[in-house]
């Protein structure tokens, strides 16, 4: 008798909570779910928002959901897709667009948003995130790109900030003594090497590749410059060959390893959190010389909502709220829990005080003249990750790797049919 | 006859779990991958039939072919110096000394490990005013840029693989050791046979089993190197220590061509199987009897 009670118990023990985990208890309500990657700091103004929004919206909850970066930005999301279980919502880097614009995966919003919404973002952000006329994600920061220093040591040795490569290159020689060098830029192989390499053959008067992706521009004299210019930071012992930490990691520079560093304006509330007394200065990307104009690029990650979602219009309800109908968020995430720049006009001029206060002034300086992150595909990122690590370690000549990138950007442009980023 | 049926049949009848995990976890996921390296696929868009284009063009990418070659070079290398490294470890640990225990658990510790954890504290080492340079310096050797130089990440690499495998495999050859009826070596010793003799006749012929099970894991541990590249050199600099699995995981998970890295991996799969066959074939020739 005790023995069939003990099983009836445990049958009972096993089925009761299944009602409990399908669709009859919870499922009155729609269910949107956002992804991005962890960011134990910034995420805990993501998650207030979020409470917002299922307070007030009480037939839509949202669903946050974040992982670790290396596994979001590599086989997270992807593999969600390809199995048909991707988010409703998710961040989205500049690199990552067009991919999931091609697939069809990407919903376009231009219906949802009127012409003054769209009129407050800066145009250039409009125009990152538009694939043959559609808009495809809502920017929500913009990270521009610039060279961090120290302000006292460039004070003690009587350094002025460096306004062309020569002087630039000049600066890290000066800087290089001992243990400590005299520049830090990216020297592992990826998308970030890249971003933060595109403002120099920028700021040389080249590109890539033609705006309206027909040629590849390589072996440029800008393009074969700013390899080069690259190539020598190593060959020439200014610039370390392996880091400790990740490119954008701008606690390299607090620690000392170098007292010039590539970074992006995350850097500045990093630094100013967790090295409080490092006295910090910012100054543009050099050009190549006078006759040019200093060019930064801006990263940041946009809102995409998943065109094949089956709540896609509660979807995109959820991501406009976030990225378009409020100032409050957009605000508190680029002012408190980040450094960024707002897309939008609204939101920099709410923040008109904090984006005015140095060393962010300079990053605004900056910003008005950077350029977005291009969305390349992977095989144009590895050609030009290809080159410069060629010229870095690999002993090439700066002509020789970047005709190599040439020919393989050049390959695949012929057999590319899929849409053009800005366009 | 009844009985040996019956034994048949439960035998079977237990390796069924097994068999279905095998199935499910290794034997379908191979015939996925085989047809997907059929395909270009990016994973979130449409496959694209291709035949098979992607193992053509195998053959023309400079990148694998060196990925290949690095992986050869590494294996060459790792699979002997493991070897000899270990079985000496378990040479010297075999004897019945006080306090020898802890020599096997310091020996034995690494591998308790985490490869990232470990992979972390060695790349802090390995820069260029880290600990290793500081402790070449006392030989009167410069600073080097070891991660950061393409003739030297890929031993920097091995040095660290070595540290975390050279343990477990000192245990796996102390466990053979053990297995060596003592009284080979009393027996040789009033023949008068010494140290190195009693090894090379009597030690290293009747350790053939656990050398085979050695030298077979080690090749296949030095062909699917891939933790310690992501975490020290991301393959680079310049590809010098990107390696067949690592060179396939960049082609799928940071390139997205899914079908062009499952050709990879089933290329991978053919030549470990093939070299694995010949190695067993080989090694296990000529059994010594005890």
């Amino acid at each position: 008798m005790v023995k069939k009670g003990v099983i009836i118990l445990l049958v009972l023990t096993l089925i009761i909570p299944v009602f409990f985990v399908s669709s009859g208890f919870t499922k009155d309500k729609v269910q949107v779910r956002f992804w991005k990657f962890t960011d134990t700091f910034a995420d805990a103004t993501i998650e207030k928002y979020i409470k917002l929004w299922n307070q007030s919206h009480p037939d839509i909850e949202v669903i946050f959901e974040t992982f670790p970066w290396g596994d979001y930005t590599g086989t997270k999301l992807s593999s969600a897709f390809a199995t048909g279980q991707g988010p409703d919502v998710f961040f989205i880097s500049p690199g990552d667009l067009l991919r999931y614009v091609n697939a069809g995966l990407a919903q376009p919003l231009e219906k949802y948003l009127s012409t003054e919404e769209i009129k407050d973002f800066l145009p250039a952000t409009i125009q990152s995130v538009k694939v043959s006329g559609h808009i495809f994600a809502i920017p929500l920061e913009m990270e521009p790109v610039a060279i961090f220093y120290n302000k006292k040591i460039f004070k003690d040795l009587g350094l002025q900030e460096p306004k062309i490569w020569s002087e630039l290159l000049d600066t890290a020689h000066k800087l290089r003594k001992g243990e400590k060098y005299g520049i830090i830029v990216d020297v592992a192989p990826g998308y970030y090497q890249n971003f933060t390499w595109y403002p120099f053959i920028w700021s040389a008067g080249g590109d890539v590749i033609s705006k309206d992706w027909k040629r590849a521009l390589m072996t440029s004299q800008a393009g074969v410059s700013a390899l080069k210019l690259w190539g020598d930071f190593i060959k020439e012992d200014v610039a370390p060959k392996t880091l400790p930490g990740s490119g954008p990691d701008i606690t390299m520079l607090g620690n000392g390893i170098a007292d010039m560093m590539v970074c992006g304006f995350w850097g500045v509330k990093q630094l100013q959190a967790d090295f409080p007394k490092y006295d910090f200065g910012v100054f543009p990307i050099p050009p190549i010389d006078n006759k040019h104009k200093s060019i930064s690029v801006y990263g940041g990650w946009r809102l995409m909502v998943n065109a094949k979602s089956k709540n896609v219009e509660e979807a995109v309800k959820f991501a406009k709220w976030m990225g378009v109908d409020q100032i409050d968020f957009p605000l508190e995430w680029c002012t408190v829990a980040n450094s960024k720049f707002s897309p939008r006009k609204s939101v920099l001029k709410a923040g008109e005080k904090y984006y005015s206060t140095p060393p962010n002034d300079i990053f605004s300086k900056v910003l008005q003249t950077a350029r977005s992150e291009p969305a390349f595909p992977p095989e144009i990122v590895k050609a030009v990750s290809d080159a410069i690590q060629g010229v870095m370690f690999g002993g090439l000549d700066a002509k020789v790797a970047a005709k190599q990138a040439e020919t393989s950007i050049t390959d695949f442009l012929k057999n590319y049919k899929g849409g053009i980023p800005g366009m | 006859m009844k009985k040996n049926i019956q034994e048949l049949f439960f035998g079977y009848l237990f390796l069924i779990p097994d068999l279905i995990g095998l199935i499910i976890f290794w034997v379908v996921p191979s015939i996925i991958a085989f047809i997907v390296s059929l395909y270009n696929w990016d994973a979130i868009g449409q496959p694209i039939f291709s035949s098979f284009s992607n193992y053509r063009n195998l053959w023309s990418d400079p990148y694998w072919i060196k990925s290949l070659l690095n992986t050869v070079k590494y294996s060459l290398i790792f699979v002997p110096l493991n070897f000899i490294i270990s079985l000496s470890l378990a040479l010297l640990v075999k004897e019945d000394v006080r306090g020898i225990g802890i020599y096997k658990a310091i020996f034995f510790a690494s591998t308790a490990m985490s490869s990232v954890a470990i992979s972390f504290i060695w790349k802090y080492m390995f820069q260029p005013y880290g600990f290793v340079n500081y402790i070449i310096s006392f030989f009167g050797i410069s600073q080097q840029p070891l991660l950061g130089s393409t003739q030297q990440a890929l031993f920097c690499i091995l040095l660290v693989h070595l540290y975390m495998s050279v343990g477990y495999y000192m245990v796996i050859f102390l466990a053979g050791l053990n297995d060596i009826p003592l009284e080979y070596y009393e027996a040789s010793k009033m023949d008068g046979a010494n140290t190195i003799q009693r090894f090379w006749f009597i030690t290293f012929p009747l350790l053939k089993p656990t050398s085979t099970f050695v030298l077979i894991m080690t090749f296949l541990q030095g062909f699917q190197i891939f933790d310690y590249i992501y975490i020290l050199t991301g393959g680079g600099p310049y590809y010098s220590t990107s390696t067949s699995v690592y060179y396939m995981y960049y082609t799928a998970f940071q390139m997205y061509h899914f079908g062009y890295g499952s050709s990879q991996a089933f290329l991978l799969f053919l030549i470990l199987v093939t070299l694995s066959f010949f190695m067993l074939k080989v090694l296990r020739s000529g059994k010594v009897a005890m």
